[in-house]
């Protein structure tokens, strides 16, 4: 993994790591909470500078990232994003539709999800 | 904060499992649209129906994107038709130039189905009531969106048997008139006993009169997420099958409530209810009949098949009661036979009769539910199947339904094709001795003893 531009995009306040089963896991985590959170997965094969690019984009859009966890499952690539679009301009539809097509540019699946769906299944 | 963890399970019910949900249905009165000339009301139906479900579609489409969970269907449930046409429609033709209208309106939303063309008739049945129901072969075989329903008994009423002989006719020609297509015409015509006011799922949605103006019901799936969570626990006792089940409604149920909030919120209509039901697809893994025979059964229809189901039915409930403010419809496992590759691979392996479906439907949420049967099948005796299942509703104060198919020219051997959701059926056997004079008798079976509670 490389991960050359990921934190220089961020400007968060904590940056932790721990691992689990082997692997590592890091997480930029933010104290705050607000209502206009959106989870980015990204799964598939393994690549330089996949994080780099999302992280670009999401920077040029004003999209915060809040939270990161990534793993490499026999090689392949899978992340998780917390990200706040609460500066964003961008609409939920072009922000997801875009991400898409860059996963596809870079042989992975990126998907956007607003956080509701998982809190509302994980948490009582 | 959500964990990447939880993440990767919710995505994984979704990608691999088929988590979805299943239906959101916006309900909408007619009541105000009541007029007695005919012309005038089919127009005040067409206007209000496209009035109110203008944005459905696409708030449906909204949250599907957002939240990155299938909606499979979007519906339109009305007020039952009898009732809003009693004054206009004066033969069952006249009530015909409605479920036109009905189609035309469902296609102008783009909804795939839009249900209500119903009578409840579960003590009597008025001269529009009759005509209606008269009415339900042609309107179904002159209309592509259009979902019928009949209520013809009720706990508290007891069951209207002249509804029943009549129905048992109705599903016949209904059979005959769509004979083209399979006798397609029948998978869009279900008869009830104890119909619920709020059941968000065709073919025997309608809006009660009860109900408000306008409401949002959802109904929820995912039996391929239940099977899978039991495939981890094989071989362990009754206690952990029930949580295990159990816990997996209510993360199922979460999703449809959220759901339903969201699309009520953004549709300005108020929530009604969440139906929390496992309804499975013809889809591969998505099936209640492999729930069951995870459980331990060889195949749907073994000694056990009832009780397993009984199980299912009880944790699914209890798990979703408490993920969702308001819970209602038919709110349990619904066990079709083409709609299931599981239920049509026991009928086929000869180990799931409509005997055994029966004594399953009093321990789940409907009924015989789109069973293939001979074209030759007599009229009396759907109607005798019809009784069967309304007892069993009756007497035990749940929702019953029949939706049988006697497909025309087709005889036990044969398999029909109704394409889609609707899936494709083995035709199965039905006893073949007579019920005729039993059902001829005419009136009403009185409501059993239990019903009074005053």
């Amino acid at each position: 993994m490389v991960l050359t531009g990921l934190f220089s995009s961020l400007t968060k306040k904590s940056i932790c790591q721990y691992r689990e089963n082997g692997y590592l896991t890091f997480w930029i985590t933010h104290p705050e909470k607000n209502m206009n959170k959106t989870i980015i997965t990204v799964v598939g094969k393994d690549a330089v500078g996949i994080i780099a690019k999302v992280c670009t984009y999401l920077s040029n859009n004003q999209i915060n990232v809040e939270d990161i966890s990534q793993t490499i499952v026999q090689g392949y690539f899978n992340m998780m994003m917390i990200v706040d679009t609460g500066k964003s301009t961008l609409e939920f539809g072009d922000m997801a539709r875009e991400l898409e097509r860059l996963g596809v540019e870079t042989g992975v699946h990126i998907r956007c999800q607003r956080e509701e769906i998982f809190e509302k299944m994980h948490r009582i | 904060m959500i964990n990447f963890f939880e993440v990767s399970e919710t995505n994984k019910m979704i990608e691999h499992e088929m988590l979805d949900v299943r239906t959101i249905t916006l309900g909408i009165s007619l009541l105000d649209c009541c007029d007695s000339d005919l012309d005038a009301l089919n127009a005040k139906i067409y206007n209000k129906i496209t009035r109110v479900a203008k944005n459905l579609i696409s708030v449906g489409a909204d949250i599907e994107r957002e939240f990155g969970i299938p909606i499979v269907n979007k519906r339109i449930s009305v007020t039952p038709i009898a009732l809003i046409g009693s004054s206009a429609c004066k033969t069952p033709k006249d009530f015909v130039t409605i479920a036109k209208t009905l189609d035309r309106a469902a296609k102008t939303v783009g909804v795939n189905f839009l249900g209500g063309y119903s009578a409840l008739v579960s003590k009597g049945m008025t001269q529009a009531e009759e005509n209606l129901i008269r009415s339900i072969p042609e309107a179904l075989a002159s209309t592509e969106m259009i979902c019928s329903s009949v209520n013809i008994g009720s706990t508290k009423t007891g069951i209207n048997m002249d509804a029943v002989k009549l129905m048992g006719e109705i599903v016949k020609e209904t059979a005959e008139l769509t004979k083209d297509q399979n006798s397609l015409g029948c998978a869009k015509l279900v008869v009830l006993c104890n119909a619920p006011d709020d059941n968000p799922f065709m073919a025997g949605a309608f809006h009660g009169v009860t109900e408000g103006d306008a409401v949002i019901n959802v109904g929820v799936s995912g039996p391929g997420v239940v099977k899978h969570a039991l495939e981890s626990i094989r071989g362990k006792n009754f206690e952990e099958l029930c949580e295990t089940v159990k816990k997996t409604a209510f993360k199922v149920t979460r999703v449809g409530q959220l759901v339903a909030l969201e699309a009520s919120q953004r549709l300005g209509i108020p929530f009604g209810i969440v139906d929390l039901s496992l309804a499975p697809t013809p889809a591969v893994g998505d099936s209640v009949a492999e729930i069951l025979e995870e459980m331990g059964l060889e195949s749907v229809g073994a000694p056990g098949t009832t009780a397993a189901l009984a199980l299912l039915n009880d944790q699914v409930k209890k798990g979703g009661v408490m993920a969702s403010s308001y819970v209602g419809g038919l709110s349990g496992a619904f066990i079709p036979i083409s709609e299931d590759q599981g239920m049509v691979d026991a009928v086929n392996r000869g180990s799931l009769t409509i005997e055994k479906l029966e004594a399953m439907t009093s321990v789940c949420s409907v009924g015989l539910d789109m069973i293939a049967i001979p074209g030759n099948t007599p009229a009396t005796t759907i109607s005798g199947i019809i009784a069967d299942e309304a007892a069993i509703g009756m007497i035990n104060q749940k929702t019953t339904a029949v939706r049988l198919i006697p497909v025309i020219g087709k005889d036990i051997g044969d398999t029909v094709e109704f394409g889609g959701l609707l899936g494709h059926a083995p035709i199965q056997a039905v006893n073949t001795f007579s019920c005729a004079d039993f059902i001829n008798r005419g009136g009403r079976i009185p409501a059993p003893i239990h019903s009074f509670k005053n």
